[in-house]
Order: C-alpha cells, then structure tokens, then sequence
C-alpha cells in the first residue's frame, strides 16, 4: 500500500519548489547523479504531499472570491470558534512554558541531537 | 527521559564539540519544590485520566474487557491502526532520513522552502491538513483520483502528519557529524556507500528508531486528518480513534475505554522498545 505512494513521489520533479539545477555555491566535489536524484525525491515528495495540497486549497479559497472568503470567517459562529482557539492556545502555551521548562531546550546537552526526550517538537500536537 | 544521555555518549567520540558530561547534582530545595511541581503537574494532566480510562475499562471485569477489545470491529480497526502505522513508520525512517540528507549535504535554491513546508504539517491544524488531503485526493479531487474511503488515504494522512518526525531527528545528528571520519573511510577506498553504511549509518541509527517511533505513535493516535478522507467505514477503513469516537458517540464508554486502553499499552510498549533500541546503538555500532 505504501509503495503505490512512493513512486509517484520520486518521479515528480516538475512541483512549484523546483527552482533549476543550479548549485548557489560551489560544491566541494563534483555533484553526482545521485545528488540530483536523492534531492528530486525529497522535492517531490514533500510537494506531493503538502505542497500541493495546501497549493490546492488555497486556490480554491482565491477562486470563490475574497468577498466570500470574508463572508464566511468573519460570520459570528467561526469568529468564536477562532477566538476560543487562540485564547485556549495562549493559556496552554503559558502554563506549559511555566510547568515544561525544566525539559525544555535550555537545558539540552549543547551537542547533543534532538531526541523523543528532549525535542521540542510534541507527539501530538493538534490531534 | 532517558534517550538523551544515550544518544549523547554515543556520539560524543564522533562528533565535533564534544564533552558534555551529564554529572548528578543533588537538589536544592528550590529544585526540589520545583520537581514536586512537575511531578504533580504531570499527574494530574496525564496519569490521573490515563488511570481512569484503564478503570472504566476493566469497570466490567476481565472478560468485559477482552469481549470489547476483541469484537469484530475494534479488532479491526486496531489491526489497520497498527499495521498503518508500522508502514507509514518504515516508510518515513526512509524518506525522513533521505530528506534529512539532502537538506543538511545539497545545496540548492528552494532549500529553504522545503525547510519550511517539513514545519507545515507540525503547525497545521490536524483537521486543515484532512481538509487539505480530501481536496486533492478526494472525491472533487483536480487531479482526477479519489481516494476517499480507501486506506491509501487514510496512510496518505497518516504520512502527512508524521512528515517531520524523522526528518527533524536525524537532522541535527547529520549536522553535527564529522566530515573527517568520512574522508578518512573514502581516501582508504571505501565507496560512497559504503561510507553512508559503515560510518554515517551506525552513527544515525538511533536518531531514525528515535524519529520513526514518535510517528509510530503519532500515527497511533492520529484522528483529526484522517477522519475526513478515511470515510470511517466499519471493517474497512475505521480506525481505533474513530472507534474510540463512535462508540463514545453511542454510549458504549467501556468499549471505547477498552481499545482507549489497548493504544495505551501499545504506545507504552513502543517506547520501551525505542528506549532498548537506544541503549543497545548506545553500546553497539
């Protein structure tokens, strides 16, 4: 199942971020095939992934007009829904700062890696 | 917690700048009400509901419990759960670790939005990133496929959401490597690859279990961006959260409580497994 995703990753080279070839500095040795290939997957599958479909979305957004965009966000039910995201988000934020400092960045090991103990990045984030 | 140290000693020989010690240090009072704190402020947002979920699990006994867990559907939907899971975890030890790659040793123009957009599926809400999934690859999807309802959608979402575990992981381990072991392995006639496999590879080994693990676990849990484009087909494409969901929906809060119960244990697992995982790269490699 997983590999019916793959190669359709590592064949699209032509999304938006795919700016040419051209190095912006000169590489330490000459770039090989495989340079171009590992980077054209990497390309490719993040804008398959998200790129496009966030690409996608907001392009639907555009073409319904603004006029309805802001009809829409600006109808009480989702300006209090909005509000009450980032009042809560603001709270959490504050109270985990005040109660997640001791585990937080500052008191990484200066070299060490960022792993599941210390990442700064959470599980589960807006599930 | 105890991650960090391991993957810290076992580098510290290879990597530049190394010497950090993690030497205890007897706690002073202000750091002992400061631990009180933590530990307090731990328990009751995480192990008091986490221990009332496993009593109103097991509130029907024993054999109310493994009924719930094993009927038709909750078994199934916990087998896709799992086994999405462990594919979109491989999948991503391999691309999050070929991205991390080529971000850390190419250079080229757009590299900095690629290094953006990893960060997207992080600061995006759960439910946008579905939304954004069943535009594309929906039923009105522009590009003319429709995977609404199938579980190649449900592991597209899954593989949306888990994008930067890996990649953010293995990351700062590749930065900090040291460029001169792999001279030293090429000028002694080592290939290209040979070179990632004996001396790169050991060296980020834990970072890749470490990242694939928390998206395992991510993807466990996983309910916002999947439960759009999943459809929630019972028996096909339902998975344990949208169980969990359904049958709190329909006053069944045992049986919710039961597969609620079976997540936990299995993420408790994994991060035992990641922690052995860890301290035996730590030894070894």
């Amino acid at each position: 199942m997983v590999s019916q995703i793959a190669p359709a990753a590592t064949t699209d080279r032509s999304t938006p971020i795919d700016l040419g070839e051209a190095p912006t500095q000169p590489p330490r040795r000459p770039r090989r095939t495989g340079t171009y290939v590992l980077r054209g997957i990497a390309i490719g599958y993040v804008g398959v992934l998200v790129l496009v479909p966030l690409g996608v979305v907001l392009w639907r957004t555009i073409q319904q007009g603004l006029g309805t965009f802001w009809d829409t966000v600006s109808d009480p039910t989702v300006v209090h829904a909005i509000v009450l995201t980032g009042v809560v988000a603001g709270i959490a934020v504050l109270l985990n700062v005040v109660f997640g400092i001791e585990h937080g960045p500052a008191k990484r090991p200066s070299g060490a890696p960022t792993t599941a103990a210390n990442n700064p990045l959470p599980l589960g984030s807006t599930s | 917690m105890t991650l960090a140290p391991a993957v810290a000693r076992r580098g510290a020989g290879f990597r530049r700048g190394a010497g950090q010690s993690d030497g205890r240090v007897p706690l002073r009072t202000a750091a002992g009400l400061g631990l009180g704190a933590a530990v307090l402020w731990l328990s009751l947002l995480v192990l008091l509901p986490l221990a009332a979920v496993v009593v109103k699990a097991t509130g029907n006994g024993w054999s109310g419990f493994w009924d719930a867990l094993t009927s038709r559907e909750a078994l199934s939907a916990l087998r896709l759960t799992v086994f999405s899971s462990i594919g979109v975890a491989a999948l991503n030890a391999i691309i999050g670790t070929l991205i991390a790659w080529v971000l850390v040793r190419d250079s080229f123009r757009g590299k900095r939005v690629v290094e953006v957009v990893i960060d997207i599926p992080f600061a995006l809400p759960t439910i946008v990133a579905g939304l954004v999934l069943l535009t594309l690859y929906g039923p009105h999807s522009p590009l003319g496929v429709n995977w609404y309802a199938t579980t190649r959608g449900v592991i597209l979402a899954l593989l949306f959401v888990t994008l930067p575990f890996v990649v953010r992981t293995v990351q700062p381990v590749l930065i900090g490597l040291d460029r001169d072991v792999e001279e030293a392995a090429a000028s002694l006639g080592a290939s290209r690859f040979t070179t990632f496999r004996r001396i790169i590879l050991p060296a980020i080994l834990p970072a890749i279990a470490g990242g694939a693990a928390l998206a395992f676990a991510r993807a466990m849990g996983e309910y916002g961006s999947v439960v759009l484009i999943s459809g929630g087909l019972q028996f096909k494409t339902e998975i344990s959260s949208m169980y969990v969901y359904s049958q709190i929906e329909n006053d069944e809060l045992a049986a919710a409580a039961a597969t609620a119960t079976a997540l936990l244990v299995i993420s408790l697992v994994v991060i035992g497994l990641l922690d052995i995982v860890q301290r035996w790269a730590a030894r070894h490699g």
